[in-house]
């Protein structure tokens, strides 16, 4: 007896001394498909709680005892269970589909778990169901167009996919589909992306205050994650839209443990052309089309050992067939994208989550011509073409509830054939700009602390970076802080400092987000992208509203743009490091939200005031100018009113007004008696016409474009079958008041200018049957 | 199901009315207040000639105002050389054979409008050597083509060279039009485009550029096929009489290629407060 109390009084001391902790750890999915949820929360208690990572793992290491564990996410039920916390517990929650009381205060706080130290000007994360029932052009949904009716976010033209964000320019957006980089978002010109909403699970957004994990661009990161495959069940969706079809499946591979999706989407475009030239019986066709492929397999091997295998292609395609005459013309422009990705999950304890991944991701540019008949043939070719293999891996450390440790690092090696082009003709066979083509490897790593404290959340992390190319590496460290302030009174602060680089750039000579625009990279004699972005902001969250307001400073350096009249893929074949100017940037603002997230009517108005401006020596005798993209004011307003539910209906309106300062762009406005050129005063016949006078412009982007405005109504009406079945019609308006907002203004020989519109008002009707 | 198959009908004749576009003829009212233009090219070879205009606006095809009564002074080195005679019609003289390796400012005085300044430094003749070899008479003409090695011995100092070639048929002199059977890695391309008939694929219009970057104070040789009986020029560029003529070759093929969307050029200008252009140049004849 006395031993036994010796025993228990040693071992009591110790085992109060130490509060042994252990760890709470798991997944958290969806009941009905075994989706993993990100930015799910798993709370114990008050500060003891932690949100699910990407892969919809949560850790949370807390002393021994009884804990009541509270698990919710936007659009399901909660769910609580019970623990008794005696050693390290494997808890998964499975959260059934559906409405509560709380959803709406949870909406409101989605952003605010997944992302706690920035606010919802900085970090945006739309749900896909919101983005499914917003007023589109030609009944197509769009992410990237839905995203630009949030603030600091602004299109390139009127319904371009390509997007610039706080002052940026297009190619400084990092753009991910399940973790991989896509190169070029564009279908037809720009006017839709390459992503297929049926497809999407997730979508996010960083504009500010970009944590470690993420680099390569200057502006913004948009993470996208594709739907995993339904675990349990067959489902499927079949849409329809006067631009596109689509079709997406998944199902089980083995129930509870591997499942697939495949989705398909194929532009409708090219049938009425290709009847129309069978009709009037042609020599020949020709027409467009443009299709996305996404397919995405995954398999549960064991509790601690996940599986992904995703692929995308897509493709434009522009051709026409010409026989005349025995002679067979062909022409060809096609461009597009193939990614895949295979990722492990592996849990190497309670505490630490690894998402190991290998990728590869192609951008195509292909012109094609050949003329001629039967062995007197003509065939020209040329090719820019993109390529980047990329090993990396990231590590969740979840030390405490108060802290995690993020790092990874990412290997890189990319290779650039900008241009190539290829001539045989019956007796030459030439190649040019063979020497153009460029390898380079690049390396990345970080670490990423993320604390909380009190009412305060902070954010520090570094990214470093060393690319290597020909002769010269760049070595780069990019610190990052984000610290956010939150009463609880809904109110909070928040501020950030992001530092940013970029050893890719695209070469564009519109904002058209034409194929034409060229990935080239950082060479021994043009140096990577930088940028520094400081941002602060207010936000308060009422009982059915938030309201946010914020202001950033970006300063970018060595940006580089193609130099006047460079052109690519005409007949000029130039060498494009050749016809650039590298400079600086400068961009700041204030962005100014307010939504209603509850009740019949939701929506959000938002207003941004921003300015961006450039400076290049060779340009305007080194004097900043006005970016093209320079639009003072922009103000949208987006929203819905639920007119009727229950379980079996759904109708609803939905509205987006856009109100914009238009874009700027270069005009000749000045005309002057020009100096000859070397030889022209010798000349028999004069100094030719084109030397007598310059016309020009005092400094690029001289001329604003009228304002940009237009409304966009949206009408959607589903019916829920018994069966699960549902039937979605979607009757949409765009630009009721027909603004014939100017697209491009271009010079006849005539010397007229002239205004080319192209989007009246366009009413259309989408389908939408899931089962 | 046959409404549903009625409705997805409806949706493809939705379709066919994609992107009807309208285009209009718009005026921009360029109420732009006229500057002075300055055109002024230094050669070792000519005494100084300058020409003072107003610029107009776009939309105002009347001709270039002259303007006589400007005061216009150049410094050598930062020593006065002298005040510009007036001869009308806008025409300024100075007697004065301008030397190479020296600088030279150029300040124009108005009442009327903003002082304009200007630097330029003229540079030295390009030094080249050449070997003719006779490749074959062209039939019926008393020419040859001729394949000829060109060497420009280039001198320490950024340098770029501009060839044009200068030919006289039955008294018409015509002068540029471009260059093709050339090629050399120093050779800008900037206004090089696709020939599939020529020896290498390519053609360079207007005139050839080379630019000594990567080869200060070396030989540059290149082989350039052509027809006899004319003149090679090679004239050694300042940096801003070489920014103009490639700011304007630009313009010029920009307004002749038929890909739309693209941006107009800027016309390079070195006048402070107004326009026009104050350069330099020197220039090597090669009589073929």
């Amino acid at each position: 007896m006395k031993r036994s109390i010796l025993i228990l009084l040693l071992v009591i001391p110790f085992s109060v001394f130490a509060q042994k902790k252990f760890t709470v750890s798991g997944y958290v999915e969806s009941a009905s498909d075994m989706e993993r949820l990100t930015g799910a929360t798993v709370i114990a208690g008050p500060g003891l709680g932690v949100a699910t990572n990407n892969y919809g793992f949560y850790s949370l290491t807390l002393p021994v005892g009884t804990y009541r564990l509270t698990c919710r996410f936007v659009g399901y039920k909660t769910q609580t269970k019970q623990i008794d916390l005696k050693n390290d517990t494997t808890i998964n929650f499975q959260l059934p589909s559906g409405i509560e009381l709380e959803e709406i205060k949870v909406k409101a706080n989605r952003t605010d778990e997944a992302a706690s130290q920035l606010s919802s000007l900085s970090f945006l994360n739309p749900a896909m169901e919101e983005i499914d029932r917003m007023p589109v052009i030609l009944g197509e949904r769009d992410v990237l167009k839905t995203l630009q009716f949030q603030p600091g976010i602004k299109s390139a033209r009127e319904n371009s996919a390509g997007f610039n964000v706080r002052g940026g320019s297009n190619d400084q957006n990092l753009i991910l589909l399940d973790g991989v980089p896509v190169y070029n978002v564009n279908h037809l010109f720009g006017f839709f992306s390459v992503f297929n909403s049926d497809a999407i699970k997730d979508v996010s957004m960083y504009k500010g205050g970009i944590p470690a994990r993420y680099g390569g661009r200057l502006s913004s990161v948009l993470d996208i994650s594709m739907k995993e495959g339904n675990m349990k069940d067959s489902h499927g969706i079949f849409s329809i839209s006067p631009v596109s079809a689509r079709m997406t499946y998944e199902a089980p591979l083995k129930k509870d443990t591997a499942a697939f999706i495949v989705s398909l989407r194929r532009t409708l475009l090219d049938i009425p052309m290709f009847l129309y030239q069978s009709a009037i019986e042609r020599d020949g066709n020709y027409g467009y089309y443009f299709y996305d492929f996404n397919a995405k397999t995954n398999w549960i091997i064991n509790n601690r050992n996940r599986v992904y295998l995703s692929f995308y292609s897509g493709k434009d395609s522009q051709y026409n067939n010409d026989n005349r005459d025995d002679t067979n013309s062909k022409f060809r422009y096609n461009w597009g994208n193939i990614t895949s990705v295979f990722r492990w999950n592996h849990i190497f304890s309670p505490k630490l989550f690894s998402n190991i991944s290998a990728y590869y991701s192609q951008y195509q540019l292909n012109n094609l011509g050949s003329s001629g008949s039967g062995e007197q043939k003509v065939v020209f070719r040329a090719i820019s073409d993109m390529q980047d293999l990329t090993l990396k891996a990231d590590f969740d450390w979840y030390l405490s509830p108060a802290f995690t440790l993020r790092f990874g690092g990412k290997a890189s090696r990319m290779q650039f054939a900008p241009n190539i082009v290829q001539m045989k003709g019956i007796d030459s066979d030439i190649s040019l700009n063979e020497e153009q083509k460029n390898n380079s490897a690049h390396f990345e790593y970080f670490a990423e602390n993320n604390l909380k404290a009190g009412k305060f959340n902070l954010n520090l992390g570094m990214r470093g970076a060393t690319y290597i190319t020909g002769e010269k590496t760049y070595n780069h460290f990019e610190p990052r802080a984000a610290l956010k302030f939150r009463s609880h009174t809904g109110f909070s602060a928040n501020a950030s400092y992001t530092q940013m680089t970029q050893f890719i750039h695209l070469l564009s000579n519109s904002s058209l987000g034409m194929p034409t625009d060229l990935w080239v990279a950082s060479t021994d004699e043009v140096k990577p992208q930088k940028s520094r972005q400081i941002s602060a902001g207010i936000e308060q969250h009422l009982s059915n509203y938030v309201f946010g307001f914020e202001t950033y400073y970006k300063w970018m350096y060595d940006v580089i743009r193609f130099e006047e009249g460079a052109v690519f893929l005409s007949s000029q074949d130039t060498k494009w490091n050749e016809n650039i100017s590298v400079g600086r940037g400068r961009a700041y603002g204030a962005e100014f939200m307010a939504k209603k997230v509850k009740g019949k009517l939701t929506g959000m108005l938002s207003y941004t005031l921003s300015w961006s401006e450039r400076q290049f020596s060779e340009v305007n005798q080194g004097r900043w100018f006005s970016h093209k993209y320079d639009r003072r004011h922009d103000v949208s307003l987006l929203g819905e009113y639920r007119l009727f539910k229950n379980e079996h209906r759904e109708k609803s309106v939905s509205f987006g007004f856009t109100l914009q300062s238009g874009n700027n762009l270069s005009m000749p406005d000045v005309e002057y008696e020009g100096m000859y050129l070397p030889g022209g005063s010798e000349n028999s016949h004069g100094v030719p016409d084109w030397q007598q006078s310059k016309q020009s412009f005092d400094n690029p982007n001289n001329l604003k474009m009228p304002v940009f405005h237009h409304l966009d109504l949206g009408y959607n009406t589903k019916r829920k079958k018994q069966n699960g079945k549902t039937y979605t019609w979607s009757f949409s308006v765009y630009n009721v008041y027909n603004r014939m907002n100017p697209w491009y203004y271009y010079k006849t020989p005539g010397g007229q200018v002239k205004q080319v519109s192209i989007f009246p008002v366009i009413p259309s009707v989408g389908f939408k049957y899931t089962f | 199901m046959k409404k549903y198959i009625l409705n997805i009908l409806l949706l493809l004749f939705f379709g066919v009315t994609l992107f009807p576009s309208c285009e209009k003829e718009v005026t921009f009212d360029f109420d732009k207040p006229a500057k002075l233009s300055l055109n002024c090219i230094l050669n070792p070879d000519s005494t100084i000639t300058v020409r003072l205009t107003l610029s107009r606006n776009i939309e105002n095809d009347s001709t270039f105002q002259p303007i006589d009564d400007a005061t216009i002074v150049l410094y050598e080195n930062g020593t006065e050389l002298g005040t510009l005679t007036p001869a009308g019609e806008g025409n300024y003289y100075l007697d004065y054979y301008p030397e190479s390796q020296n600088e030279y400012k150029i300040i124009v005085i108005h009442p009327d409008f903003e002082n304009l300044t200007a630097v330029t430094m003229v540079p030295q003749k390009p030094d080249v050597t050449f070997t003719p070899d006779t490749l074959k008479r062209i039939e019926q003409t008393e020419w040859y083509w001729l394949d000829i090695n060109f060497v420009i011995h280039d001198l320490p100092g950024k340098n770029n060279y501009w060839l044009y070639e200068k030919r006289t048929v039955h008294g018409v002199t015509n002068t540029g039009g471009g260059f093709q059977n050339i090629k050399a890695p120093f050779i800008d391309d900037f206004n090089r485009s696709t020939e599939p008939e020529s020896k290498f694929g390519f053609a360079y219009n207007y005139y050839v550029r080379i630019s000594d970057t990567g080869y200060d104070g070396e030989k540059m040789a290149f082989k350039l096929e052509t027809v006899s009986d004319g003149l090679i020029n090679f004239l050694s560029a300042d940096e801003h009489y070489d920014k103009y003529i490639k700011s304007s070759v630009k313009a010029r093929m920009n307004s002749e290629d038929e890909l739309p969307f693209k941006e107009p050029v800027q016309i390079y200008s070195n006048i402070e407060n107004g326009y026009g252009i104050f350069g330099a140049c020197a220039i090597t004849i090669i009589k073929l």
